[in-house]
């Protein structure tokens, strides 16, 4: 071994704690590249091979009714592979004090669109009693083959018994509406039935009230599903969805492209703190070694040999950073894909494929950040001559730092004070690092919090400022205003308020989407409509209103016109007016006066769902009222929210913990270099009598200054980084205003605090080792 | 003898902070092939700055240098450090070791990167370190780095030794051992080697003493009989 590379080993071996955090930044910020990276693709490729394995549907089209032939007729439509009639109705799991919503789909044939997975036991429904239950309700209510369940359908109650448990590729993420947002698998489920139970338990004879279709290879389901509609517009169909729109494949979708832009994100992040950390940490090397290098140009050695000697340190941590991140990534990669298809969504399989692109990534950009930080670092080096490296350094050039003109409070600090603000002044470079540094480890502590305090407020301003009503209760058809009067008594309402929603399918360029227009009265107290701005905005007399996230999806602003393409039979297509945008952070809708929607869209007096505001609970009071098809309260989707932030909680810790290292890494750096560069004047200050404890006060004040810099610095770029990530995951499912709130702030500089204060303490043994006499009498290096 | 070292006419002024420093004024003298020269000089006189000059680790303001027939003033910086690698050998006041590496290695830091280095292990005996060639320079007493310091400089094999103030932080009898090991090096590898040392007993052993004051030469004469170093002192 070249006598050089010895010592590179033995540098990096008394510097080991500085050199392990480089790493370990390097580690985390690969590790989360290729854990997330690799995850997500393998979440993909699975999806992929589960929805072939399963025909996924293209497309879905719903109907009041739709017999058997005509559903034929429409499998002739040019472009359709194959359609598969089936029913789905929304039934009751029949329990006391409980409203549990289950959708009843009947069973797909064995080689039919959607069809379920098994993963053993019997394949067959046999009896008309007989029932598969999706996975994910199963396992929250602990149902297992063999277990009875009692089903209220269309009012009358069956008892069911549980032949298997299944997975099915149209419920990997299992919620009931846009709104719910997140999955509460206890109290929304799945079940499939056969044919004929759901034919006679509904009147369904020889009809069906879904169509799903497979397209065929080449063409297009959206304008398949647009001939469909302009085809057969006379057999009353109710709704259509494309795939990339069904709710299911759509929150897979956003998650993976979430990841994908996010993953390329992270490791420039660490890679960029830990490349800039090398080159201050070489910089001081080099700048400790001057006399040093100046023997070895005296010795004869090169300028490029000795650049490359201090480069390979560089490289070197490169290396071990890469290394051992892109073996954790591994091995972090399959530990997260499981949760993927476990816990967050529901796949039955996973496919795992290595991708040794993301190594090869990983170690090319890792290589390139420590080579830009070598040759950085290094190039002081050219500038070192030989012979005035043997003279003892000018001192630097001393001048008063700004404060001191401030005489008024610059005279109220003592000697050690002054002392220490000079010092952290005046080596600027290690000012601006330890700044960034900190201002870093704020922004990703920062994240986190906010996050949690963002899903607090999403739901806040969603369920408890925006919509105020306990229970949002809705009818199977229209049905008569008057309706309201009985629904009041029964369910003991203090306030009750008819509503009218309509889903339309919008299109504006390439974009369509189907919107759910809500129809109010004028003096509605269940919505509080606010802009962007929080400005309160009337509910117009004509017109609407659309919510932020259709500004962002379509891009309407006030006095657009809006085609809205009708789904009620024998209803023309209508044209509505933009009056102004409200502020909703879940989902996407059109909210329009009651009776502007019943003169333009349906008849006058007809609502199909009201709002109530009730201390009864109404979900059991109305469990067995005719006409109503769903349910949902309001207390319900928080409390699957609050059992939503606890498991949240688990990736806030994880975020800190990569925080933390960026911290520490940052700041005992920065102290470790403080005390290489400064161990003279240290040593002088030891013989006139400061003790080792004075000593450390006085690094530790230092540090703090500039860390308190580095918080103030901190705010504007965590809420950058958040804006970012606002703008990065915002979608027309949820809006999230990404504004840290004060206590997000607060809670942040707390743990920075932290952070920062337990580097300075791991500084304290380096000084307490230091022998300051030592470096008074010896020039060595 | 015909000249081996060469200056002529040199200047040399250096900017230290805001000051600007007149370090060597029209300086010239020659030494020849295998000679023990010792220039002597107070603090300031400009000894290290003709040395650094000599051996290629600074240019001079003005004047030129010839070394065993090389223009070391005409030289570029890469074919200066060439000049080094192979001809020149440095020993410093303050040894300036390579602090993570043992004795041994120090010696083998510079016999890397030579054509014609001696043998480690030869060297390591004349400065009798054998015994102490795998300790680290905090292990060493000072005049036992110095020691390492001469084996790293001879080891080279170079022309020419310089040696700035080697007996400089060293107490008396172990500056005389390193005097003893510099001339036994001079006779045994019949190397020119300059000493430069504040120290005027030491002028005492050299085949020629050169004597600088404020950057000028004062004095500058052959000595009929060099003193054995055992016999000085100071």
């Amino acid at each position: 071994m070249k006598i050089l590379n010895r010592r590179v080993t033995r540098v990096l071996n008394q510097g080991k704690i500085q050199y392990l955090a480089i790493a370990l930044v390097i580690v985390v910020g690969l590790m989360s590249y290729i854990g997330l990276g690799m995850a997500v693709e393998n979440l993909d490729v699975t999806v992929r091979d589960y929805y072939e394995t399963t025909d996924f549907a293209d497309g879905y089209i719903d109907f009041g009714r739709i017999s058997k032939s005509q559903l034929g007729a429409i499998a002739r439509e040019p472009g359709i592979e194959r359609i598969q009639g089936r029913i789905r109705y929304e039934a009751r799991l029949d329990v006391d004090e409980e409203n549990v919503r289950l959708l009843m789909i009947t069973r797909p044939g064995d080689t039919g669109i959607n069809r379920l997975y098994f993963d053993g036991g019997p394949k067959t429904l046999e009896k008309d009693d007989e029932i598969f239950v999706l996975r994910q309700f199963a396992r929250a209510r602990g149902l297992e083959p063999g277990d009875e369940m009692p089903l209220l359908v269309a009012g009358k109650a069956y008892t069911m018994t549980v032949k298997n448990i299944v997975d099915a590729p149209e419920f990997i993420y299992l919620v009931e509406s846009e709104q719910t947002l997140i999955p509460d698998a206890g109290r929304y489920g799945v079940i499939y039935v056969t044919e004929s139970f759901a034919q006679s338990a509904l009147g369904f004879q020889g009809s069906y009230n879904q169509g799903i279709l497979l397209v065929q290879d080449g063409h297009d389901e959206k304008k398949v599903l647009e001939a469909i509609q302009e085809d057969f517009g006379n057999l009353g169909i109710t709704g259509v969805t494309q795939r990339k729109n069904q709710l299911s494949h759509r929150m897979l979708t956003e998650e993976i492209n979430g990841v994908r832009t996010m993953i390329n994100v992270i490791p420039t992040i660490f890679l960029g703190v830990a490349a800039i950390i090398l080159t201050f940490m070489l910089n001081r090397l080099i700048k400790r070694d001057r006399t040093m290098i100046g023997i070895l140009k005296a010795i004869g050695y090169t300028n490029r040999e000795i650049i490359v000697h201090y480069g390979k340190i560089s490289l070197l941590i490169g290396i071990v950073g890469a290394v051992f991140g892109i073996l954790a990534g591994f091995q972090a990669s399959s530990f997260l894909a499981g949760i993927y298809v476990d816990t967050f969504f529901n796949i039955p399989m996973l496919v795992t494929v290595f991708y040794p692109d993301f190594a090869l990534k990983a170690l090319a950009l890792t290589l390139v950040f420590t080579l830009v930080a070598a040759l950085w670092s290094t190039k002081g080096i050219l500038k070192i001559h030989p012979a005035e490296s043997m003279r003892p350094r000018a001192p630097a050039p001393g001048k008063k730092i700004l404060l001191e003109k401030w005489r008024g409070f610059w005279d109220l600090l003592d000697f050690n004070w002054k002392n220490v603000i000079r010092s952290a002044m005046r080596n600027k470079r290690r000012l601006i690092f330890t700044m960034v540094g900190v201002a870093m480890t704020y922004a990703i502590t920062l994240m986190p919090f906010s996050m949690l305090d963002l899903y607090d407020e999403l739901f806040v301003q969603q369920f408890e400022v925006f919509q105020t009503m306990d229970y949002n209760v809705g009818f199977e058809g229209f049905v008569s205003e008057d309706e309201i009067l009985d629904l009041e008594k029964v369910t003991g309402a203090t306030a009750i308020e008819g509503r009218l929603e309509i889903p339309f399918e919008v299109q504006r360029g390439s974009r369509d989407k189907i919107v759910a227009m809500v129809g109010l009265h004028q003096d509605t107290v269940m919505y509080e409509f606010v802009t962007p701005g929080d400005r309160p905005v009337e509910l117009p007399r004509d017109g609407v209103l659309i919510t932020e996230s259709m500004v962002n999806h379509f891009g309407f602003s006030v006095g657009d016109q809006i085609d809205l393409k009708s789904f009620i039979p024998g209803r023309e297509d209508t044209v509505v007016t933009v009056r102004g945008v409200v502020k909703q952070t879940l989902g996407i809708n059109m909210y329009a006066d009651i009776a502007f929607m019943q003169g333009e869209l349906t008849d006058r007096g007809l609502i199909n769902g009201v709002f109530i505001n009730s201390d009864r609970p109404v979900k059991e009071v109305l469990d067995d009222y005719p006409g109503v098809a769903a349910i949902q309260s309001l207390k319900d989707l928080r409390d699957s929210f609050m059992a939503f932030m606890d498991y949240t909680i688990y990736s806030v810790l994880v975020m800190t913990f990569f925080a933390a290292i960026l911290g520490f890494a940052i700041v005992y750096n920065s102290s470790i270099m403080t005390i290489g560069e400064r161990s003279l004047e240290f040593s002088s200050m030891r013989v006139m009598g400061f003790t080792k404890v004075e000593i450390f006060q006085l690094i530790t004040r230092e540090t703090l200054i500039i860390a308190c810099f580095g918080l103030l610095l901190g705010i504007p770029l965590g809420e950058g980084m958040l804006y970012g990530i606002g703008a990065t995951f915002n979608n027309d499912l949820y809006t999230m205003n990404m504004t840290a709130t004060p206590l997000a702030h607060l809670k942040t500089a707390g743990l920075t605090g932290i952070f920062i204060a337990l580097s300075v303490l791991a500084t304290y043994e380096k000084i307490h080792r230091l022998n300051f006499i030592d470096a008074l009498k010896n020039r060595m290096t | 003898m015909a000249e081996f070292i060469a200056v002529s006419a040199i200047n040399k002024a250096y900017q230290m902070g805001e000051i600007t420093v007149n370090a060597l004024r029209d300086m010239t003298f020659s030494v020849e092939e295998g000679e023990f020269v010792v220039i002597l000089g107070p603090s300031g006189s400009g000894k290290s700055t003709l040395l650094n000059l000599i051996g290629g680790m600074d240019f001079p303001t003005s004047g030129g240098i010839v070394v065993a027939g090389k223009e070391v003033t005409a030289l570029d910086e890469k074919a200066l450090t060439d000049y080094r690698r192979h001809d020149i050998g440095f020993v410093f006041q303050f040894y300036n070791l390579m602090a993570n590496l043992t004795a041994r290695e120090n010696v083998e830091l510079a016999t890397q990167i030579t054509f014609d280095a001696l043998d480690v292990d030869e060297v390591l005996g004349d400065v009798a370190l054998t015994q102490r060639q795998d300790h680290f320079p905090s292990q060493l007493s000072g005049g036992e780095q110095q020691r390492v310091a001469i084996a790293r400089a001879v080891a080279k094999n170079p022309k020419v030794l310089l040696c700035d103030e080697p007996t400089g932080a060293l107490d008396y009898a172990t500056g005389v051992n390193i005097l003893k090991l510099l001339k036994k090096i001079n006779e045994k590898y019949h190397k020119t080697i300059l000493v430069i040392t504040h120290n005027a007993a030491i002028g005492n052993i050299g085949d020629r003493v050169i004597r600088l004051r404020s950057g000028r030469i004062t004095h500058n004469e052959k000595n009929p009989s060099p003193m054995d170093p055992e016999r000085i002192e100071w």
